[in-house]
């Protein structure tokens, strides 16, 4: 049989390179976040390595810590931007509000060009690079001013780019381009989270732009920031947190609003206080402009402004708690199906439940001044991103890869690898947290005896890795041989209203307008 | 794609681009009082007058393209074209000069040992970590510069593409150029003060 995807995929390369059509494009992105996430997963497994004993050692002092910046630099720039926000955001933003495509086609095909560039950039700067790079420039390892460092600066820029022009297409789109009829408030919740974010990209990714320019400018010898040469690292820190606060954590957005509705179609039942998890979401994203000192707590900045950021960042904690307490809450009483997407979503929720209790306790003043640097905040960082990112990504892709392709994946291994890595990725997290509370550093390299914990931490974050190639290949591979399916949720959204794959215009009749999510009560017809 | 969803989209990157500016404000700021001596001495080699001169020609940019949008509406068919054409010439002559005065300021720190190189040295100022001054006035200006190299490029989209402006009466492309131009003014407006007046 053929596949029912040709109805809208370019048959050939050169297809693809002129596609304007926001599912092509999001499609592009989309895969490329699966080329991102191996990138990451194979510098993971050297670095989690080198951290499981404290004795046997593969790589260098240095080289390791390089691993480790590369290992976040293409997790976020090469697998969560394009992944989640671009990706999933080019597709389903004009389908989810009853649009026959974006605002600016050519600025979508545009913007995936120059989020080419920049990948190549930044893993150009991997060979060039070779030394202690710190991608969250902390002092006192700093940002080294070399080529590889131009380099990566460049890359991440572009990238940032690539994302404002996304930012601007998704805004407009939404305010110009809805379905007649289609009120704000009956926008789904995944739309608004892109929205949402979408305003972190924009006024934040000029921010990176800026870093940039400053790094040439000390990689040409000026020096900026060098603090052997009386610049201040904490300025380019600074600047680096006030992008990456809203733009990279603030992709904990996007993650909310897969989650929401993923629960809601799989147990059936309207998303619990949607309208304030919007507020919620919007005064997140505006909090996180401001808070993104709390990360310096202990590295520096005063006192007051320990307690200033701290205050925000709890404040940020608390209104993330909210948005979750709220998602668990539309389970309650639900149809709950436990499929692979609502799998992915719980173990997104537990991730996310970790990342708040550890994320409350770096927030706090005396909690920040003291952990921050420790494993304790690795772990938090792997907890809220990697474990809140990667699952919320891959319930985003489990759920709606039938509208994708119109074909799905085997189920049964979906659901294995949903229980499979909630758990590896749980204990590594746990483990590394207990470890971080009796004092290791944030990158332990070397460290003393006494901290056996990170064997069994590091093994099941290798696991994890190898997992995850499982996921990767059973979503992939069903592409071609998966049964057919259009739609496997009765979902309460406009993009459900389509065939899956749905057709180039998007919609073959005018959407049916109705407010989302509108399931019968549990027992009725 | 309508006229609402571009001027929209121009006003989001016009945002955007005030933050960047905030973001390169705050580091020169910064830097500026952690190293108040140093900006003491660094005051003789500023040139409020490339920087009252960049000011001025964007303004004239600014100017005389909403003197072009302004023929294309109102002028008298027949000499509106010709008007139009000598407006963005104009702008256009008005914003590659302030990249001239932008070299000429450049080539200045050059002359001085300001830039790095050959003769470059971080006590040439007399002060320790002299560099830093040049190097957050340098970040600001070149980032700046950046933007009305953007500029200059749309002007002369715009200007490639007249023919369509008189065939159509398609004034869009003109009038978020003239918004672009007018963010880009501003900004230098408070760049006057801030590097090369406040002393």
């Amino acid at each position: 049989m053929q596949p029912k995807s040709s109805a809208y995929l370019p048959a050939d390369l050169a297809g693809w390179r002129r596609a304007t059509d926001h599912k092509i494009v999001g499609l592009a992105y989309i895969f490329l976040a699966f080329a991102g996430l191996l990138f990451s997963g194979i510098f993971d497994v050297f670095v989690q390595a080198e951290q499981m004993t404290a004795s046997v050692k593969i790589v260098g002092g240095g080289t390791f810590h390089y691993l480790f910046s590369y290992r976040w630099i293409t997790y976020a720039f090469l697998f969560l931007l394009p992944g989640l926000f671009a990706g999933f955001g080019h597709f389903l933003v004009p389908l989810q509000i009853g649009a026959k495509g974006l605002a600016f086609p050519r600025l979508s095909r545009a913007a995936l060009k120059v989020y080419g560039g920049g990948a190549f950039f930044l893993l150009l700067g991997f060979f060039f690079a070779w030394r202690d790079t710190q991608w969250l420039f902390f002092v006192p390892q700093g940002f080294g001013a070399n080529l590889g460092a131009a380099l990566l600066g460049v890359g991440m820029a572009l990238v940032a780019l690539s994302m404002a022009f996304n930012a601007v297409n998704f805004i407009v789109t939404v305010n110009t381009a809805r379905a007649e009829g289609l009120e704000w408030g009956d926008l789904p919740l995944f739309t608004w989270s892109i929205y949402i974010n979408a305003f972190a990209q924009l006024l934040a990714g000029p921010v990176l732009i800026a870093v940039a320019v400053a790094l040439g400018l000390d990689a040409a010898g000026l020096k900026l920031f060098s603090p052997r040469h009386g610049g201040d690292p904490l300025l380019l820190q600074q600047l680096f947190w006030f992008y990456a606060q809203p733009a990279l954590f603030g992709l904990l957005v996007p993650v909310i609003g897969v989650l929401g509705e993923v629960i809601s179609a799989l147990a059936k039942k309207g998303i619990f206080a949607r309208k304030p998890i919007v507020g919620a979401m919007a005064l997140y994203t505006l909090i996180s402009f401001f808070a993104g000192g709390q990360h310096l707590a202990g590295r520096g900045v005063s006192t007051y402004a320990t307690v200033l950021f701290g205050a925000l960042g709890i404040l940020l904690v608390v209104i993330l708690a909210v948005m979750i307490f709220n998602l668990v809450l539309t389970l309650n009483k639900g149809a709950i199906g436990l499929m692979s997407p609502m799998l992915f979503a719980l173990g997104a929720l537990v991730m996310l439940g970790l990342g708040l209790a550890s994320g409350m306790i770096l927030a706090s003043p005396v909690g920040g001044a003291a952990l921050n640097g420790t494993t304790f905040e690795a772990a938090y960082f792997e907890a809220a991103l990697i474990g809140g990112g990667m699952m919320g990504f891959f319930a985003a892709a489990h759920f709606w890869w039938s509208k994708l392709f119109g074909r799905t994946y085997k189920e049964g291994k979906g659901q294995l690898h949903a229980v499979a890595l909630t758990l590896l990725l749980a204990a590594s997290v746990i483990l590394k947290l207990i470890v971080g509370l009796k004092g290791l550093g944030q990158h332990p390299f070397a460290y003393e005896a006494g901290f056996g914990l990170m064997l069994p931490a590091g093994i099941a974050a290798v696991l994890a890795q190898l997992i995850l190639l499982c996921v990767s290949f059973n979503l992939l591979v069903s592409v071609f041989t998966g049964a057919v399916m259009n739609d496997p949720w009765r979902g309460k959204t406009l993009e459900w209203q389509t065939p899956s794959p749905p057709p180039p215009a998007n919609f073959d009749e005018a959407p049916e307008i109705v407010a989302p999510y509108q399931y019968p009560a549990k027992g009725g017809a | 794609m309508e006229a609402k969803q571009i001027r929209e989209a121009v006003y989001l990157l016009i945002g955007a681009g005030f933050v960047a500016f905030g973001a390169a404000f705050a580091v020169y700021l910064g830097v500026r009082a952690e190293n108040p001596a140093l900006w003491a001495a660094a005051a003789a080699h500023t040139y409020p007058f490339f920087g009252a001169t960049g000011t001025l020609v964007l303004l004239l940019t600014s100017f005389f393209l909403m003197l072009a949008l302004w023929s294309a509406k109102n002028n008298i068919e027949g000499e509106r074209e010709r008007a139009i054409t000598q407006y963005i010439n104009l702008a256009f002559m008005f914003g590659a000069s302030y990249i001239i005065a932008k070299y000429l300021e450049v080539t200045r720190f050059e002359a001085n040992g300001l830039l790095p190189g050959q003769y470059f040295s971080d006590q040439l100022l007399g002060v320790a970590n002299g560099h830093l001054f040049v190097a957050a006035h340098v970040f600001v200006t070149a980032v700046h510069a950046l933007f009305v190299l953007g500029l200059l490029a749309l002007i002369l989209k715009v200007r490639k593409d007249l023919d369509a402006l008189r065939r159509d009466g398609d004034l869009l492309p003109l009038e978020t150029t003239g918004y672009y131009a007018h963010f880009v003014t501003i900004v230098s407006l408070f760049m006057l003060p801030i590097l090369y007046l406040s002393r």
